[in-house]
């Protein structure tokens, strides 16, 4: 699907036959953003809390709700009524600007994640390339956002990030580059479905177990996107032990809210594609999710595909937790970098050896015909 | 009007309104602002052309590379925290008088077009990254090597000029 | 109304686009101010290649690709050209403490 289309077919689901459709990807779009992304990046701020205290030997926060299970709640009315304070030489209009395209570019990306066979926003068929294209939106509502606010922290830890976000995009796009090179599309959907346990002539197995390139460049596909949403090891944007809190420092109630959500929100995004593009999405070993057959029957009609897509969400998502789990381990392990070993990494380590995977991958596409790792050693077993 | 139309005129309204403000808003981080503005709206117009390819190549490289570039370098360079133009009104009478008359032509040149030269009633859009990736390796693989070369020797070059050399002294207060 | 499948529209779209860009370029007394003005005129054109290509009877029997193949070549030139321009306009500001293009009618700094 392109764009075009997804714009006029939009329409004539409202004025035709097809209501349902339209009523789907409203709810789609509304379960995936407001039900989805906002109360895990919120569940993703307790965790993280509660991970940390775990790593360190504390309790961590506990006294609202059962294990402390509401406290982002609490947190989020706590951001609402808090005072909207703006500093008094701020540039108004530009410091309102900031925070919404920031928010813009983590939630928008969310479109095109499919989280099950038919549960995704935006079937589009430049599906990876449009959310790395939606989400490049982050670093330029942080630059405007450090600037606007009249604080040097700011500024230094704006420029800092955004510098940070634009080298870092170059590994990001490789090793996203060379999935799109074995799997022959950007469509996120295809790619997953081309990763099923194999069977017959169909599914290679997760792209990261395709071949050792792929491998290496999950590593760097992983560390890259930690750059992008400023995690630790690579938090120097907002460094609290030299900039005070970096380029968020004067932002306050809600719009200091969307910064620290949609830096969650990224976590989360980048987690999701990563999922969709090496650990193959909802697809499990040994099993094809497709194959579920139980003859139940709903509303008159088969039960099996709704079965078989809450699976796909389940499976989909507990490997999405897996990875967010990694991310926060990193961050409370992990000292932080100095701004010349971050270049230093992302420009002499990262580039040149995703750049020899992505070549590395396209010789071993011609040398096994598009074969994986499993297929070679025929684990599969069904090839005949 | 369905919903693309809708989209389209949208999006032509917004990149023309941002490009004004481009061209005569007296403040160059607005403006560098509003120019982000617009090449989004140019993105969605893309978008409505059945090009999804580059509107996303449009969003990636100038919102994501060329603008924060911009802003960079106008934060670099001048008073970080005074981003006026130093703009008079003598000057801009004589570029908005060649910008009207240069409107004016092309707006007839457009005129005479519409009625003259044969449009299509139906487009269908096509996807077309398949095809651009592989014209990329076929008939355009000339071009591409070739950009690609000047995008190496561009970005070395813009290295060797940015390096700071230390030997000279800066002119204090230019001439 | 059909303005998705206008031709003339996307015509007058660009077409104001690349006035005022040319306004733009002409009359800013700042390096980065033309150099915006520059990347405004590069997007006029970029959207008259795609918009002639899907619109045009002639144009629309052509390969499905070329416009968005030339609208791409544009792109990856004015990103190559940001890279040059702003470099020279850091370079130039390190050495005058000003971007008035005005004031780099030297040859030699």
């Amino acid at each position: 699907m392109s764009l075009a289309e997804l714009l006029s077919d939009a329409f004539t689901n409202v004025s035709g036959y097809q209501m349902p459709f339209i009523v789907f990807s409203i709810l789609a779009a509304v379960v995936v953003i407001l039900l989805f992304a906002m109360p895990v990046g919120g569940i993703c701020t307790y965790l993280e809390r509660k991970i940390s205290a775990d790593f360190q030997e504390r309790i961590g926060p506990n006294r609202v709700g059962p294990i402390g299970l509401l406290q982002f709640f609490a947190d989020g009315i706590k951001m609402f009524l808090k005072e909207d304070i703006a500093n008094k030489n701020a540039d108004l209009i530009i410091y309102n600007i900031a925070p919404a395209l920031v928010m813009a570019g983590s939630l928008g990306a969310f479109a095109a994640v499919p989280f099950a066979k038919y549960v995704i926003g935006a079937n589009l068929d430049i599906g990876v390339f449009y959310v790395m294209a939606v989400g490049s939106l982050v670093s330029l509502g942080i630059l405007l956002g450090a600037w606007s606010s009249d604080n040097k922290w700011s500024l230094m830890g704006g420029v800092r990030a955004a510098a940070q976000i634009v080298s870092y995009e170059i590994p990001l796009g490789i090793a996203v580059l060379s999935v799109v090179l074995v799997s022959g599309s950007m469509n996120l959907v295809d790619i997953v479905d081309m990763q099923a346990w194999p069977s017959g002539e169909a599914g290679h197995f997760w792209f990261i177990f395709h071949n050792p390139f792929l491998t290496i460049n999950f590593f760097i596909y992983f560390i890259a996107s930690l750059a992008e949403c400023n995690r630790t090891p690579f938090d120097l944007a907002e460094a609290e032990s030299e900039l005070v809190s970096g380029f968020n420092t004067e932002f306050s109630g809600m719009r200091f809210g969307l910064y620290a959500l949609a830096e969650f929100i990224d976590v989360i995004m980048f987690c999701c594609v990563a999922v969709a593009l090496f650990f193959g999405g909802w697809n499990i070993p040994f099993i094809n999710l497709t194959d579920i057959q139980t003859g139940w029957r709903i509303f008159g009609g088969s039960a099996d595909i709704l079965i078989q897509t809450l699976f796909m969400i389940g499976v989909f998502l507990s490997k999405v937790a897996v990875l967010i789990f990694i991310v926060m381990w990193i961050r409370w392990t992990l000292p932080r970098l100095r701004v010349d070993q971050l270049m230093a990494l992302c420009w002499k380590y990262l580039i040149p050896i995703g750049l020899f995977n992505l070549v590395g991958a396209a010789i071993w596409m011609l040398l096994f015909h598009g074969r994986g790792l499993i297929e070679i050693i025929g684990i599969a077993g069904g090839h005949h | 009007m369905s919903l693309i139309d809708i989209f389209a005129l949208l999006s032509g309204i917004a990149a023309v309104l941002t490009a004004s403000l481009v061209a005569f808003h007296p403040n160059i981080l607005y403006a560098a602002v509003a120019l982000t503005f617009s090449l989004m709206s140019v993105a969605g117009l893309y978008a409505v052309l059945g090009a999804d390819f580059v509107a996303a190549a449009q969003l990636i490289i100038y919102v994501g590379g060329i603008i924060v570039v911009i802003l960079f370098a106008i934060m670099m360079s001048e008073n970080i925290y005074r981003t006026r133009f130093l703009d008079n009104a003598r000057k801009i009478l004589l570029p908005l008088g060649i910008g009207s008359v240069l409107f004016v032509l092309l707006v007839k040149l457009i005129a005479k077009a519409a009625v003259s030269i044969p449009v299509v009633k139906d487009p269908i859009r096509v996807p077309v990254s398949g095809p651009i990736g592989e014209a990329f390796i076929h008939q355009y693989a000339l071009p591409f090597e070739y950009v690609s070369l000047v995008l190496l020797i561009g970005l070395i070059g813009a290295v060797v000029i940015a390096r700071p050399n230390y030997h000279e002294k800066p002119e204090r207060g230019g001439e | 109304m059909n303005i998705a499948n206008n031709l003339s529209f996307y015509l007058i779209v660009s077409a104001v686009l690349f006035v005022l860009g040319v306004i733009a370029a002409l009359s800013r007394r700042n390096t980065i101010g033309i150099f915006m003005g520059v990347e405004l005129i590069l997007n006029a054109a970029a959207l008259n290649f795609v918009a002639v290509r899907l619109l045009n009877q002639k144009a629309a029997q052509s390969p499905v690709q070329d416009g968005s193949l030339f609208a791409l070549f544009i792109i990856v030139l004015a990103a190559i050209e940001a890279a040059v321009a702003l470099a020279i306009v850091l370079r130039v500001f390190a050495m005058k403490r000003s971007i008035d293009p005005d004031k780099m009618a030297r040859l030699k700094g």
